[in-house]
């Protein structure tokens, strides 16, 4: 699986700009203590003042600046490793959970499969975004009329972490159940059976092997999912962590520095002159879920590919060195009696 | 009539499931979880259903008919976009089908760009789009700020459909490969039957059934776009209702009335291809 993973082109390049992205992120932090160059006014070459914030791109090299001064280029650099590992989190949280819950679906309650797929029937309708934006807020939202955050920020963020996590649990188990129990009904399983597998062997050592590659594309596909909701949610003005609003007029500011704060703050930019605030941000993001979907087809492609393992192979070129050693003597003389 | 009562019974037990999944935030007191709360709400929300209201800050107002307007410009433009995109992907599919390997591959790489790219980024590009031309030519190709005479729906469903038909394009093209495979072609091709013949009644008619099942997935996707979409562009639909007034009561009708044209479209659907194709759909 892993020599295949590695011949494929998009996983790699996925992968390393997943990889340098977040090391870099991690470095310029580490480096510079999270420090946001802060630029408010432009002066042209005579030192005459031109422009004040936001800076456009050619003014505030690379990616311009925000209404506060702060350069977006650090912004998002900064943003990549918290949002990254959120996402990352959310993804572990809701694969551990739904593959339990889909463990016990698959190896003991499959034959309710007609009921559990009727039942969830509904969530099929529902936008993610809008049933996490329906519970989470209540908590993330603080206005700041009425007072501060009824609870600590880490509070909210394993709150959100959780409740995001939560939502997509259902169809996750239900996935990796039918997963399972399509696995079961092959024929290498009934031959396992036949010969006296129970249960926990069937999963361990017959199932499970089956289904490991399947799983790692899966995992990747719901980072993918994980990092839209929360930049939809951010969209949507629930950043994470918490929103605090000020007015009104209503003013939303973000308690982190991650993406969905980021593009969240500068959405209603996107229809004035000072379209960069939103576009470089949503360009990034773009590039980001790129890799990710990179990786994905490139998992899926190794999947199909022949798995062909490294022993077998040596077999078959002694084979081969066999037959072309007959091969080369076929036609010298027979010695006999030397 | 097992058709009937199994639909039926399905119908019920989904509007149900959209209570109970409205009431979740009921669930949740503060950071904790209440389930006394939660049965509370139920409880509360169960009663409102009869006389359906929310508040919009100062006044209560009943919810229907006020919902309705923005319910039926949703899922106009929803059920636009889908059949749109269906267009789109079928169009492709005929207009590469005879291009040479090396150029489908091409096309059918672009079509994964366009389905993994997210939505938002699409629908920005498109406002930015629309400012773009108006800014050259004067002419505005979509009312940006909505007012209630001028309702844009060509637009809006073309946003929509872009990335659906990037995945159904992509979808068909797969499956359009598998079914060349098969061993009915070859029968077809040696009875003489023209391609054009072969590629209408035969392998269309099978590819209609996963085409269907892969529809639902498409539609829970663009719904999610649609959130998004009515946000950016500040359009009336129900998904920006829904945001509004974001209660338990406004969620559990809103998914109720986004659920049954869906529920109807499929359940004729899987009706008609039961007589087409004689296999059972879904």
């Amino acid at each position: 699986m892993i020599r295949n993973l590695l011949k494929q082109p998009l996983f790699i390049i996925g992968f390393l700009f997943i990889c340098v992205f977040f090391i870099s992120s991690l470095t310029y932090s580490f480096v510079t203590h999270d420090y946001v160059p802060k630029k408010m006014l432009f002066y042209n070459h005579q030192g005459k003042l031109i422009d004040s914030a936001p800076l456009s791109p050619s003014q505030a090299p690379p990616l311009g600046n925000d209404t506060r001064g702060y350069s977006i280029a650090a912004m998002i650099l900064i943003g990549a490793k918290t949002t990254i590992s959120i996402a990352v989190c959310i993804t572990v949280i809701r694969m551990l959970l739904g593959s339990v819950l889909g463990w016990l679906y698959g190896m003991y309650f499959y034959r309710f499969k007609r009921i559990v797929t009727g039942m969830l029937e509904g969530i099929h309708y529902m936008p993610m975004t809008l049933l996490a934006y329906l519970v989470l807020s209540s908590i993330l939202i603080a206005r700041k009329n009425y007072g501060n955050f009824q609870y600590s920020k880490v509070e909210r963020e394993w709150f959100e972490i959780f409740i995001l996590a939560l939502i997509a649990v259902p169809i996750i188990a239900t996935q990796i159940g039918d997963m399972i129990g399509e696995t079961r009904k092959s024929e290498f399983i009934n031959s396992s059976i036949v010969l006296g597998a129970g249960k926990w062997h069937l999963f361990w050592r017959d199932i499970l092997p089956h289904l490991t590659p399947r799983f790692i594309l899966f995992n990747v596909q719901q980072m993918i999912q994980v990092l839209v909701i929360l930049v939809h949610l951010g969209v949507l003005n629930l950043f994470f962590g918490g929103t605090m609003v000020l007015g009104p007029p209503y003013e939303y500011f973000s308690t982190s520095n991650e993406w969905s704060g980021l593009l969240g703050l500068n959405v209603n930019y996107l229809m004035t002159m000072d379209k960069w605030l939103f576009i470089y941000p949503v360009i990034v993001f773009s590039l980001t879920i790129l890799a990710f979907s990179f990786m994905s087809e490139g998992i899926k492609k190794a999947i199909e590919m022949p798995v062909v393992p490294r022993r077998k192979r040596k077999l078959n070129e002694e084979k081969e060195d066999i037959a072309e050693q007959i091969y080369a003597h076929s036609f010298e003389p027979l010695q006999l009696n030397k | 009539m097992v058709f009937a009562s199994k639909q039926g019974i399905k119908f019920v037990l989904t509007s149900l499931t959209f209570i109970l999944i409205g009431c979740l935030p009921g669930l949740f007191q503060g950071v904790h979880v209440d389930f006394m709360n939660y049965v509370n709400l139920l409880k509360h929300v169960s009663i409102q259903l009869v006389h359906p209201t929310y508040f919009d800050g100062e006044l209560t107002h009943p919810l229907f008919p006020n919902i309705l307007a923005p319910y039926f410009y949703s899922m106009k433009i929803l059920f636009g976009g889908l059949i749109l995109s269906l267009i789109w992907a079928f169009l492709g599919l005929f207009l590469t089908f005879f291009l040479p390997k090396k150029a489908k591959q091409v096309i059918h790489f672009i079509a994964f760009l366009g389905e993994s790219l997210p939505d938002i980024l699409v629908i920005s590009i498109f406002e930015i789009i629309v400012i773009w031309i108006y800014e050259r030519t004067g002419l505005l190709v979509m009312n940006l700020s909505q007012s209630m005479e001028d309702i844009p729906y060509i637009l809006p469903i073309l946003c929509l459909s872009f990335i659906p038909a990037c995945f159904f394009y992509r979808m068909m093209l797969v499956n359009l490969k598998e079914q060349l495979e098969m061993d009915y072609i070859e029968m077809a091709k040696s009875k003489g039957l023209r391609p054009s013949a072969i590629l209408s009644r035969h392998i269309l008619r099978n590819m209609a059934a996963p085409l269907l099942s892969y529809s639902r997935t498409i539609v829970w996707m663009m719904l999610s776009n649609l959130v998004i979409f009515e946000y950016i562009f500040s359009s009336a639909g129900i998904t920006r209702f829904m945001y509004t007034y974001h209660t338990s009561l406004v969620f559990t009708i809103g998914m109720f009335l986004i659920y049954v044209p869906f529920f109807i479209f499929y359940v004729v659907l899987s009706i008609v291809l039961k007589q087409i194709t004689g296999r059972e759909a879904l």
